[in-house]
């Protein structure tokens, strides 16, 4: 899979505050969805202007590896390591959050229960939570998942 | 940066649900019939994913407005 299409798949559920913060329009939210579903291909440039808060935080963790930003294990890093320590330390935006949204807005792990249509049902710790598979569609019961806000992004070993 | 808003259902006819963010208004999916008009939501991805107790939206929502 080309990184951007990876990339967006972690990124894309948080497009949506993105939208609601007028940073984009409903055009562009549309694209942004079409692309991380069907693969339409999104300029890199484009990606990081949209994302750039992810951005600012995966050029540090590249700059500390020594890779470059879109080198895969630097994205997949950000998404499944960083991106929760910094709602974990209520930076920015998320001071002022209920734990439970914070909550649900972290990458997680968890595992397949149960798939009906597009939607799957994943064990989470001690909750179950139901998301779209559109990101996933290969993943079965069983299968464990990582989880972002309402989607299932990929199957993982 | 990634937060769940909450918004609150207005509407439900069938599977379908008007969900209210104050400056705007946007249909979603009900998976189940135990949503109710009035209910706090979390939707994604046009499917509503979870209720939120009233008190804690509020709160979420007055975060989310200092923000802007």
């Amino acid at each position: 899979m080309r990184v951007e299409k990876y990339f967006l798949r972690y990124a894309f559920p948080c497009a949506f505050v993105i939208r609601a913060r007028d940073e984009i329009d409903d055009a562009a939210y549309s694209e942004l969805e079409d692309a991380a579903v069907k693969g339409k291909l999104i300029a890199r440039d484009k990606l990081e202007k949209i994302f750039h808060r992810a951005f600012a935080e995966i050029s540090r963790i590249a700059r500390e590896k020594g890779k470059n930003k879109w080198d895969p294990s630097v994205i997949r890093h950000y998404f499944l390591n960083e991106h929760n320590k910094i709602i974990d330390r209520r930076e920015g935006s998320y001071r002022n959050f209920p734990p439970a949204l914070c909550e649900l807005s972290k990458v997680l792990v968890g595992e397949s229960i149960e798939k009906n249509n597009d939607v799957l049902s994943v064990k989470i710790k001690d909750k179950t939570r139901r998301v779209l598979n559109h990101f996933a569609p290969e993943a079965k019961a069983g299968d464990k998942v990582t989880v972002h806000y309402g989607y299932a992004v990929e199957v993982v070993d | 940066m990634c937060l769940a808003i909450p918004g609150r259902i207005t509407e439900i006819d069938g599977e379908k649900a008007i969900v209210d963010y104050g400056s705007e208004k946007r249909e979603a999916r009900l998976l189940d019939k135990s949503f109710k008009v009035g209910d706090y939501v979390i939707v994604g991805g046009k499917i509503v994913l979870d209720r939120i107790p009233e008190q804690e939206a509020l709160e979420a929502i007055k975060a989310w407005e200092s923000l802007k």
